[in-house]
């Protein structure tokens, strides 16, 4: 089980050497040429695998990519040769501004096009195949007529790419917007799932009563997202998991008794012969 | 049907406007919850998080002047300086220069001067740090340093910002410092210069030194420091 690795944690991390798979980073935060926390991600990467997890890339921007923000990233991708190179089904940029969140797209015949062309540039520009993850979303559009799994096993199918699942974000989306997350789940193809994110959400109340749940990694898994897990695990075997945990930064040892939570759930299905290699 | 292109654009003045762009009726499925309200969680994520980025570089200009007038002044500035690109790190740079000429903070002259030095430090500390070359290569200015002059006691009011002075030890009025933050051995440190040294420093830059100026201001510290 990976952890998120954050600025807070970089001493006690190398300190204690704590029992963690894998550390997994945003790529943003490390694009300038130096400074204290790439001396700390540089002696963190010489004791454990380092996952680089994209926010900013606007894969699914219709203008094309950003050719500096590419750059900056093959030279992350290049300096601390990662384990994992992922990034989002979503898009950041437009007018040349950058919207600072993970915006969604109709998901249609149009923006496939122009997602699998943009992972396409990426995959090469980095020269490595990367995990697109699904996002959480707080609205849908008339001009979807694509599900999101098919949506993304098209994308692989276009590109090569792979998935990193977020539960997190299928339960966030379902609850959202009124639909199965067990079902989203079990469309996703087994064999495509490279990465697992599990994180924590809040809910807000809006207006007559309505709550939407924010994605915010803030928090504790939710027990419904957990439950979730339960069955992906079931369903398609252990994958590289990550606790991400991005605001409200706790104490470092609640992230690893968050993953260790992960890790037993595995165990346990490993141990009753489900879904050690996966049945997709 | 509208393109994506099309779309993206609406949806992106739509979330930096606080409105909600004509072009997006009937593109966003309303329940319960209207589309309007939807887009609010977008347009709320777009100014708090900016508003986090740019706080999280200037603790002490929030210390030296308190948390909402900060947020307050950031939120503000987002308003005026939508970020260009994806990576933030650089988001902030022109924070200083807003603050100089942001309305609400006549009553805090020096707070634009605070933040420039406050922004200094937070680049040395992402900039790669360079080697100090060896004796008796020609002086120049290290890469590793910044300069902030002030009409106010900048480093003076820092001190108070931080703690490590009571505020009834310094008085704007006091006169003005000319401020260097230096990088040296991943550490950032603040040295107050004094006129000698400034001038030095000016004519060095300039390609003006003489070797009586060398000779005699090289012999302070802070100049050593300085020089590569």
């Amino acid at each position: 089980m990976g952890v998120s690795l954050k600025t807070q944690h970089f001493a006690e991390v190398l300190a204690k050497k704590p029992s963690v798979a894998f550390f997994e980073v945003h790529a943003e935060n490390f694009m300038s040429g130096g400074g204290a926390h790439h001396r700390y991600l540089a002696a963190i990467s010489e004791h454990y695998p380092i996952s680089v997890h994209g926010v900013g890339m606007s894969l699914g921007s219709a203008a094309g990519l950003s050719h500096d923000h590419l750059k900056k990233f093959k030279r992350v991708v290049d300096r601390y040769d990662p384990l994992i190179v992922s990034e989002h089904l979503a898009w950041s940029s437009e007018g040349g501004f950058y919207l600072n969140d993970l915006l969604p797209l109709p998901l249609n015949a149009e923006s496939v096009k122009v997602v699998s062309d943009n992972i396409d540039q990426m995959q090469n520009a980095i020269g490595r195949k990367i995990l697109v993850e699904n996002p959480s979303a707080y609205m849908a559009f008339t001009e979807t007529d694509i599900p999101e799994p098919e949506y993304l096993t098209m994308l692989a199918e276009n590109t090569g790419c792979g998935i990193l699942l977020d539960v997190n974000n299928v339960y966030v989306s379902g609850a959202n917007m009124n639909w199965s997350a067990a079902k989203y789940l079990a469309e996703i193809p087994a064999d495509l799932v490279g990465e697992v994110h599990l994180a924590g959400h809040t809910l807000k109340d809006l207006e007559d009563g309505v709550q939407l749940r924010i994605d915010d990694h803030g928090s504790p898994v939710d027990d419904a997202v957990w439950e979730h897990f339960k069955d992906v695990t079931g369903n398609i075997g252990a994958r590289p998991t990550l606790i991400e945990w991005d605001t409200n930064i706790p104490a470092f040892d609640v992230l690893v008794m968050e993953a260790e939570k992960a890790s037993a759930i595995i165990a346990s299905i490993a141990s009753k012969g489900l879904g050690a290699e996966g049945n997709g | 049907m509208v393109s994506l292109a099309v779309f993206q654009h609406d949806f992106r003045v739509s979330v930096q406007g606080g409105n909600f762009a004509e072009g997006l009726d009937g593109l966003i499925l309303s329940d319960e919850l209207s589309a309007a309200s939807r887009m609010q969680v977008y347009q709320n994520n777009y100014i708090m998080t900016l508003t986090d980025v740019v706080f999280g570089v200037f603790p002490v200009v929030s210390a030296f002047v308190g948390e909402d007038f900060t947020r307050t002044a950031v939120k503000h500035f987002v308003d005026d300086n939508p970020p260009e690109q994806a990576c933030l790190s650089e988001y902030g740079l022109a924070f200083p220069a807003f603050l100089k000429t942001y309305e609400h903070a006549s009553d805090v002259p020096y707070i634009g001067d605070m933040a420039s030095l406050e922004w200094a430090m937070y680049e040395l500390q992402h900039t790669e740090e360079v080697s100090p070359l060896g004796a008796g290569d020609t002086p120049a200015i290290s890469k590793n340093v910044r300069f902030i002059k002030s009409e106010y006691p900048l480093l003076s009011l820092w001190m108070v910002g931080t703690g490590k002075l009571v505020p009834q030890s310094v008085h704007i009025d006091q006169g003005g410092q000319f401020v260097c933050a230096l990088l040296n051995s991943g550490l950032v440190e603040l040295l107050s210069l004094s006129s000698e040294e400034e001038d030095y420093l000016g004519k060095l830059s300039r390609g003006q030194m003489v070797e009586g100026d060398a000779a005699k201001v090289r012999q302070s510290l802070v100049i050593k420091k300085i020089l590569i």
